[in-house]
């Protein structure tokens, strides 16, 4: 069949791939044992080399290469057998060591048969040394190199090895068994090394590596090289620019010298060489223009070709996954007694290696679902007129945005739905009235619930009820989520949507203050919309009702110490995020909800470490930075009340109320700006965004100064001073305009409408501002 | 000639040449002279005694005034096009930035220092400072050029900062132009945020 002899060697290619790193791994940690020596130091290496031994028996059995597992079971008995210090790392062990992964390496290279004779001698050679000295070695009793006393660090390269030591002694008793090493039976030597390393492997754990097709980093690199040619005309487009700048400069001279001259013949001199010069101007800007034109034309690809390309090193095709299934399938369905037919589509789709990663357990567990659960035996399905083979498919496809999709369906039984339901009711997890209000599709939702299994039977493959939960929790985890469709009698199909590349959390993106910021979904447990009359004063806090639960409601902008943005007080809703769970649920109002989406988590740069509140920061479509909310610091600074910056914070300390200021700028940075001069001056400031804005404040509160802005959208400072002026209430608050427009009219036009003081921004300083602040107060 | 090529562009004071430039009309003098101006030239400036030691700067402007860091710790000149700011900092973080990807925070040295005159600024650069392991951003208006010093010749700072103030500065130059100790922004403990609960 040539569908098998292709999956044969896709196995043989995947092996391959496989075999050579844990040889790399196998000869790089020998190194090191060889020179840790022995004791705490060997300890690591030697982890490593058991480990990988293992896996290498397995893969090797997989693809039935005898001689290497037998290899492999040699060596891991050997390596055991250092571990426990019934044997020394000593130059002769640590050699036959070596030359048996050299074996490894030749049976993977040239293939087992041609290797047989050297393997034997190896073996021999390894199982001569390799022999545990009776029961605790002791230094005296075990001479591992010609000097007596010598431990493995005496030994130099040039001595030669004496006979005893070094050859087998009795090489011919050992060699038909490979198993030179009877300090245990060979099966148990597995699950012993096995035993020993797990709870320690992650100490010494190789990092983490991707394999990449040699093809694949050479078309990067000659992209990358490309980027020379772009260097180099940018250089040479920027030299181009500096001449013609410096043209320009002489034409200002030559002009400037006419200008001031009475002299005629010298006018027409220059307009003559004026002619010509800017003719030769202008033929220069429109070639420099156009060699701009053509650069960008080649950049862009050139950058989206170089991105792709690197998005696609870290890309997997589906098959190195699933080309495990048909096997695990075969025997699954055999120990069951059922007949499946398993297909594949869409194996060449590649997805990040570290979705693929997450997506094993997931996968598995539906597969495993599906052969113990959807198919059915098949005296049932011929029963019902099935064929006697179960159907069971994984088809991948690439969905539009960078979205994969694979469906896992089979042709079972499908899942009852009213099963489910009484399920459900009889465990405790929904009353009888919540099931009865669902429909189909939601009680289908079921079957993710925790614990909830519609089998009689649970059996060693499955029935517990937690894989499918376990199968939403690893889905969403990567941005993704799963659906269900199911027909009774029909089959069953799961549909699981997962970005392509790693996009990590997903998120909801607030806007608060003006700025958006993202919470993670993962702390969020829903977004509610309420209508102000639903806010309720519990011991002073403002308090929402939710389902029963009184929920205290925090605004962000406050526990994040942002400016307040006025539009509190003008929507009849608040919309705000209710995080954490259970009884610690709070509720955060933000000014809006703007969108959930998928974000990739960044750190915010070494000087960073910790911000309080912020978890890291992502980067949107737009290229904007967008920091990401830390749940758990935002709960706890709401629960710890929120910080009370108010006014009358102030006065518990001073006595004195403290001067309040209206601050309206609609540049966030000047906004900012001021508004920490003012308040460390010990002003309460209150910012606002422009004159709508401040209007709005004008009326919530009072103030004793305005500073504003002139230029801003919707009313500027002139019309903002003009309706303060004109209001009975306010006409006497004095009013400052700060601003970037320096013109005399501008200022005259200020005094005009009743501003007290008009500041520029290029003589704008801290002590200016303080100054005149308190001069109007 | 070879010899003088070879040696770092004429920059700086030269050295107190003895030759007497007038008697220029012989040969063998002249040759003399070029020869023993060669073998100066070729000397390693730093090596030299009490000579010139040259520190190359990147001076920029911020506000009215002007400061310059070391080249080497400068690794790249950012243009600002949108700046985040973040809450829960202190105030000489001005935000963050993407550069190419990554997340950057940018400071402005001035509220570091805790100068008085904080003006506004068009926010339209960043200088991007590195060593080997801390890598930040610091705002500044508008880059006036790179070029070399003698730094011994600047004065070690002014009398009227102290403390912080002169915490992070390397000295004055005669343009009097500020001269950022960029080694010490970069190592300093202080400037990390890592403001728990």
């Amino acid at each position: 069949m040539t569908e098998d002899e292709e999956f044969l060697r896709d196995l043989m290619e995947t092996f391959r791939q496989d075999a050579e790193e844990h040889i790399g791994a196998l000869s790089t940690a020998l190194v090191e044992l060889e020179a840790a020596g022995e004791g705490y130091a060997a300890h690591a290496p030697l982890e490593i080399l058991l480990r990988e031994a293992h896996s290498l028996k397995g893969a090797a059995a997989a693809v039935e290469y005898a001689l290497m597992v037998s290899i492999c079971q040699n060596v891991e008995s050997v390596f055991s057998a250092l571990k426990h210090a019934e044997l020394q790392v000593t130059y002769p062990v640590v050699d036959a060591l070596s030359e048996c992964v050299d074996c490894l390496q030749g049976c993977l290279v040239a293939g087992e048969a041609s290797m047989e004779g050297r393997v034997d001698a190896a073996l021999e050679r390894l199982a001569a040394v390799g022999k545990p000295t009776n029961a605790r070695p002791d230094r005296q009793q075990t001479p591992p190199i010609a000097a007596p006393d010598a431990p493995w660090s005496g030994w130099r390269p040039e001595e030669p090895f004496t006979d005893e030591s070094a050859l087998p002694v009795e090489p011919h008793r050992v060699q038909p068994e490979r198993q030179p090493t009877p300090t245990a039976p060979p099966a148990a030597q597995g699950t012993s090394a096995e035993q020993q390393t797990t709870p320690t492997a992650p100490l010494a754990t190789a990092t983490d590596t991707i394999r990449v097709a040699t093809n694949k980093l050479e078309s990067l690199m000659l992209q990358a090289e490309e980027f020379i040619s772009v260097k180099l005309s940018a250089g040479q487009q920027a030299t181009a620019l500096r001449d013609l700048s410096s043209r320009l400069d002489m034409w200002k001279r030559e002009w400037y010298q006419t200008h001031i001259s009475d002299d005629r013949d010298k006018v027409e001199d220059f307009l003559e060489w004026n002619s010509t010069f800017m003719e030769g101007v202008i033929a220069d800007i429109r070639a420099l223009s156009k060699a701009a034109d053509d650069e960008r034309r080649t950049i862009d690809p050139m950058v989206d070709d170089l991105l792709d390309g690197m998005k696609r090193v870290l890309m997997l095709p589906m098959s190195s996954l699933l080309s495990t299934f048909p096997k695990m399938i075969r025997d699954l369905a055999r120990s069951k007694d059922k007949l499946v037919e398993f297909s594949i589509v869409g194996a060449d789709v590649e997805i990040d290696k570290r979705v693929i990663e997450n997506l094993k357990d997931p996968l598995i567990h539906l597969l495993r679902n599906s052969v113990d659960h959807g198919i059915e035996t098949p005296e049932i399905r011929m029963g019902l007129g099935k064929s006697p083979r179960g159907l069971i498919s994984v088809a991948v496809s690439q969905l539009e945005n960078n979205k994969i999709e694979i469906c896992v369906s089979d042709d079972g039984g499908g899942i009852d739905v009213q099963r489910l339901r009484d399920t459900a009711v009889r465990e405790g997890h929904r009353t009888q009235i919540q099931v009865d209000d669902t429909d189909d599709g939601e009680a289908l939702r079921l079957v993710f619930a925790s614990g909830l299994s519609t089998t009689q039977v649970v059996s060693q493959v499955s029935g517990r009820g937690l894989g499918l939960a376990i199968v939403e929790e690893k889905v969403e985890n990567l941005g993704g989520s799963v659906a269900i469709e199911t027909e009774l009698g029909k089959g069953t199909t799961f549909r699981i949507t997962i970005p392509a590349t790693l996009a990590t959390a997903r998120g909801v993106v607030a806007q608060v203050s003006d700025w958006p910021f993202v919470m993670p979904v993962v702390g969020v447990d829903r977004v509610v919309r309420i209508h102000r009359s639903n806010l309720r004063l519990v011991e002073n806090r403002e308090t929402i009702q939710l389902e029963g639960q009184t929920l205290p409601l925090v605004y962000l902008h406050e526990v994040l110490d942002l400016p307040l943005k006025s539009q509190r007080g003008v929507s009849e809703y608040i919309q705000a995020v209710v995080a954490g769970s259970g009884d610690e649920r709070v509720a955060f109002a933000v000014d809006s909800i703007i969108d959930e989406q998928e974000v990739l988590v960044k750190t915010l740069g070494p000087q960073l470490i910790r911000v309080r509140n912020i978890a890291g920061g992502t980067i949107m479509g737009s290229g904007k930075v967008v920091p990401i909310i830390n749940i758990s610091d935002l709960l706890q600074s709401a629960r710890g009340g929120i910080s009370s910056r108010g006014r009358d914070g102030a006065s518990a300390n001073g006595g004195v109320p403290r001067k309040a200021v209206l601050v309206v700028e609609d540049s966030i940075t000047s906004r900012m700006l001021l508004k920490n001069v003012l308040e460390a001056a010990g002003f309460y400031v209150r910012p606002t965004v422009d004159g709508v804005d401040a209007l709005t404040a004008l009326n919530e509160e009072d103030f004793d100064l305005v500073i504003s802005d002139i230029e801003m959208p919707r009313m500027d400072g002139f019309e903002l001073t003009n309706k303060i002026r004109g209001d009975a209430r306010l006409s006497r608050l004095p009013v400052m305009l700060v601003t970037g427009m320096e013109s005399q009219e501008h200022k005259e036009r200020g005094i005009d409408v009743g501003a007290n003081a008009y500041l520029t921004k290029s003589s704008f300083t801290q002590g200016t501002l303080l100054e005149t602040a308190r001069s109007l107060l | 000639m070879n010899e003088a090529s070879m040696s770092e562009p004429e920059v700086g004071p030269l050295q107190e040449s003895p030759e007497p430039r007038a008697g220029v009309t012989e040969t063998d003098p002249i040759r003399e002279i070029l020869r023993r101006r060669a073998r100066e030239l070729a000397k390693t400036p730093d090596a030299e005694v009490g000579g010139a030691r040259l520190m190359e700067i990147l001076e920029f402007s911020l506000g009215p005034e002007r400061y310059a860091f070391e080249t080497s710790f400068v690794r790249e000149v950012f243009p600002l096009i949108e700046i985040t700011p973040l809450p829960n900092v202190p105030p000489y973080i001005l935000g963050v930035v993407n550069v190419r990807g990554r997340i950057l925070s940018v400071m402005d040295i001035r509220r570091l220092m805790d100068f008085v005159n904080v003006g506004l600024t068009n926010l339209n650069k960043a200088i991007i400072l590195h060593n080997g392991e801390m890598e930040l951003a610091v705002l500044a208006d508008e880059i006036a050029g790179v070029y070399a010093i003698d730094g011994d010749q600047g004065q070690r700072a002014l009398a009227t900062l102290s403390g912080k103030r002169e915490e992070y500065l390397k000295g004055v130059t005669q343009d009097r132009v500020v001269v950022l100790d960029a080694e010490k922004l970069l190592a300093s403990e202080d400037l990390l945020v890592r403001s728990g609960l």
